[in-house]
């Protein structure tokens, strides 16, 4: 995404993070050294309840989790980060495939599904499209923070002015919507850009576009 | 409580007053009120004389008031009258004062002061005389109180328990009404407000006449003997409460084994005639024997009587019969009680209810052995699947190392320290699914086939019960032609249970695909013999599925049609028919479907063999 200059991610480049939960010892081992040998740091937990209860680190990455486990399955454990907004990408191993189980892993957003044993580059494939997956998500979501951020401090007026302005009215058009002076609106419009670090409408349209839905359509 | 005596006492007191008192109004003179002060003082006491003394003076002062008016009173006249009023009184105190004394301090009735214990004397009407001083000092009266209650004759009922007053008293009517002894028990109260028990005993003394000139009373102490008979009684009590109450039967029985009691839960349930009622007579033991399930009776006579003659405890189980027509398991067991010299004296018999214990055992023994059949004959896919993820998680573990290691070495500079510490952890995930392969070698080799005859029919009615919910859930029809001649084969029965399962499972999953009311799925079975002297028996499973598509293939190895299959389940089919001496066939029927079959000599492998040889030899 090309974002303009004053709306950016505040830590652009962070070391990803692999976190991967496998109740067998050495394949959890085993694919911590095949991700340090790119680079890829990784920490491993031997059950998914065992990373329930630990805070995740504030890092970009995935999951690669074993679907087969003991206590709380692979797919519990994607059930439990949805239900709780975590929304890190989930790359599923299994020793023997189903169908049903990697239908519903994919359409719960499971960035891949590989059956065990799978080849050393297809797991480095997965993780590395899955960290940038994260990275952009991160991205998208820290760039949407901050256009909230911004969004807030605008008052009730600015607010409309801004609608009316992204929705491609003319001054005259917004003063004679919202019943107000032409030379209002212009005072409303200069304070909301300021306010929006926006230089130009380009800039205002991609903050614009940058707000979470519900911010765009839900107030009146 | 008054007794008749004394009421007539008082009322005949009141009346003679009453007529005194009238007679000196009539006759204006106060003379006449002498007469209330003696009727007074003889009937009710002399304290009450006295205050009719002081009653007859006001009353005289009245009359001569009323006759000479109030200046001609003649106080002469009236302290006259007031003196020997007062002199009536004291003579008639002092007469009976004297007689009192003279019964108690001149020994007139030793008999009666001198008996052990409490002792009274009455009397005819029942007013007291006379109260020995053991009976003074136990209830705790002066003889000068006592002398206050001579001549009343209800003084005791104050002493006598108030539960028992009324019981005393109609005792006490009774005896003075009829002149026949008492013998009676109550409570009386101690000097210090503790009652005790008493037994008294009291007879009519009479004259030469039979006239009763009074009664004399004893009265003893029987308070700890009565204590000690309640104790005694409340712990029998208790005892035949717990009897009666323990939750099993008991029963008591003669030396020689014969019953003479059962508790009241053993004549409750079984319906039998408790011994108490037939007075503790033994009666034959066919009555209890008879309530022996009779699978069990034989057996259970044995034993008990081989105990009754060897004198050995017995314990047993058996099932008895309810009143209600049912029978319930009991544990029963049986002690004998010795006396010093050890002869047995009789026999302790429970018999506690272990039915419900013996039931669910039953349950869960049945319930066992279903499970695990039906494990064993769906073991063969699961552990398949098993087997695979077993052997996974190494090799997956070898392949990520392996990776790990070709990367380390072609790093620029290669690091060689890394892959070296990788290679290491290789070797040992490699070493581990060797592991793995080894413990299930293991795992088959417990399970070596067990050869017996096997009714191959037998073998597919039982699966077939454990397959109806399957067959159920996937809404599918079975049909049987079993051939009802077939002969026994020589067979591991398990396994030739696994392969029809897994027939029939194949059979069930490959109609899926295929309307409901053409899912059909036929067993048959059928001899084959030749003139060659082949004797075979053939199991054939047939489906209306889709068929094969390649029915050559169908037996190998890892070849699955099945999304989630493994391959293996007709793989070892064969290999376990074939380890019988038997063969597989798999093809497609003409009019669409499948049909699966394996054939078994009907002589074992190794009676082959033998028949072989033999043959060699000639």
């Amino acid at each position: 995404m090309n974002v303009a200059a004053p709306i950016t991610a505040e830590r652009p480049t962070e070391r990803p993070l692999a976190i991967l939960v496998d109740d067998d010892a050495s394949v959890r081992d085993a694919i911590g050294e095949l991700l340090s040998s790119v680079g890829i740091d990784s920490v491993a937990y031997a059950s998914a309840r065992e990373l329930l209860d630990t805070k995740l680190p504030d890092r970009p990455g995935c999951i690669v989790l074993d679907v087969r486990m003991p206590g709380l399955s692979g797919i519990d454990l994607q059930d439990r980060l949805l239900s709780s907004g975590i929304s890190i990408p989930i790359v599923f191993l299994t020793g023997h495939g189903d169908i049903a189980m990697s239908v519903q892993a994919m359409k719960a957003g499971a960035v891949d599904f590989l059956t065990k044993p799978v080849r050393d580059q297809n797991i480095l494939d997965a993780v590395s499209a899955a960290i940038s997956a994260d990275v952009a998500r991160r991205k998208a979501e820290a760039v949407s923070r901050k256009a909230v951020a911004l969004y807030e401090t605008l008052t009730p007026r600015e607010r409309q002015v801004l609608r009316s302005v992204v929705a491609g009215f003319m001054n005259k058009q917004i003063a004679f919507e919202l019943d107000i002076t032409e030379v209002t609106v212009k005072l409303h419009r200069s304070s909301m850009m300021k306010k929006m670090h926006a230089t130009s409408i380009t800039h205002l349209l991609s903050a614009w576009q940058a707000l979470p839905a519900s911010v765009r359509t839900g107030e009146s | 409580m008054k007794l008749p005596s004394f009421i007539t006492r008082r009322s005949s007191a009141v009346a003679i007053s009453a007529a005194g008192v009238l007679l000196a109004g009539i006759s204006l003179e106060p003379w006449g009120l002498l007469i209330p002060i003696v009727a007074a003082c003889i009937c009710c006491g002399w304290k009450k004389g006295l205050v009719m003394v002081a009653a007859a003076n006001l009353l005289a002062f009245g009359i001569l008031f009323y006759r000479d008016g109030i200046g001609a009173i003649s106080v002469t006249a009236l302290a006259v009258f007031a003196a020997t009023g007062l002199g009536v009184w004291l003579l008639v105190h002092l007469f009976r004062s004297e007689r009192f004394y003279d019964r108690v301090y001149d020994a007139t009735h030793p008999s009666v002061e001198d008996i052990p214990g409490l002792g009274w004397f009455a009397y005819p009407d029942g007013r007291l005389r006379f109260l020995n001083p053991a009976a003074l000092t136990f209830i705790g009266v002066s003889p000068e109180k006592m002398r206050e209650w001579i001549d009343t004759d209800d003084w005791w009922t104050q002493f006598v328990h108030p539960d028992e007053v009324d019981r005393c008293v109609a005792n006490w009517r009774h005896a003075m009404k009829t002149g026949e002894p008492i013998l009676e028990e109550q409570r009386v109260r101690r000097h210090d407000g503790t009652y005790r028990w008493f037994r008294d005993t009291a007879v009519a003394s009479r004259d030469e006449r039979g006239r009763i000139t009074g009664w004399y009373g004893h009265t003893q102490d029987i308070d700890d003997q009565k204590r000690a008979q309640a104790a005694l009684h409340e712990r029998e009590r208790e005892l035949r409460l717990l009897v009666d109450t323990v939750p099993s039967l008991i029963s008591l029985l003669t030396p020689e084994g014969l019953p003479y009691y059962f508790n009241k839960r053993f004549v409750d349930w079984a319906d039998v005639e408790s011994g108490d009622a037939a007075g503790g007579a033994g009666r034959p033991l066919t009555t209890y024997t008879a309530l022996i399930h009779p699978d069990d009776r034989a057996e259970a006579l044995t034993r008990f009587q081989e105990s009754i003659a060897t004198g050995e405890p017995l314990s047993q189980k058996y099932r008895l019969l309810g009143k209600d027509g049912e029978y319930r398991w009991f544990d029963s067991r049986l002690q004998p009680l010795r006396d010093e010299t050890g002869a047995i004296i009789r026999w302790y018999g429970v018999n506690l209810d272990v039915d419900d214990e013996v039931r669910s055992r039953e349950a869960l023994r049945l319930a066992d052995e279903r499970l695990s059949r039906a494990l064993r004959a769906a073991s063969l896919s699961e552990l398949s699947v098993s087997i695979a993820h077993e052997l996974n998680q190494p090799l997956q573990a070898v392949v990520a190392n392996a990776g790990a290691f070709k990367r380390w070495l072609r790093a620029d500079p290669p690091n060689f320290e890394n892959a070296s510490r990788i290679s290491e952890k290789i070797i040992r995930d490699a070493e581990s699914a060797a592991q793995v392969l080894g413990r299930i070698r293991a795992l088959f080799a417990q399970a070596s086939d067990q050869r017996q005859p096997v009714d191959v029919n037998a073998v597919i009615t039982e699966v077939c019960d454990l397959a109806t919910d399957k067959l159920q859930a996937a809404n599918v029809r079975l049909e049987t032609a079993l051939d009802p001649r077939l002969p026994e084969t020589t067979a591991d029965h398990v396994q030739i249970e696994q392969v029809v399962f897994n027939l029939l499972r194949n059979s069930i999953e490959a109609m899926q695909a295929v309307d409901a009311h053409s899912r059909v799925l036929r067993i048959a079975t059928r001899r084959l013999r030749n003139d060659l002297g082949s004797d075979r028996l053939e199991v054939e499973v047939r489906d209306q599925g889709p068929g094969i598509s390649d029915p050559d293939r169908i037996f190998e190895p890892f070849y699955t049609t099945k999304a989630d299959g493994m391959g293996m389940g007709l793989a070892i089919c064969r290999s376990i028919i074939e380890g019988h001496g038997g063969r597989v066939r798999a093809e497609n029927v003409a009019g669409g479907g499948a049909s699966v079959a394996f054939m078994l000599p009907v002589q074992a492998v190794e009676a082959i063999a033998e028949d072989l040889k033999l043959r060699a030899g000639q």
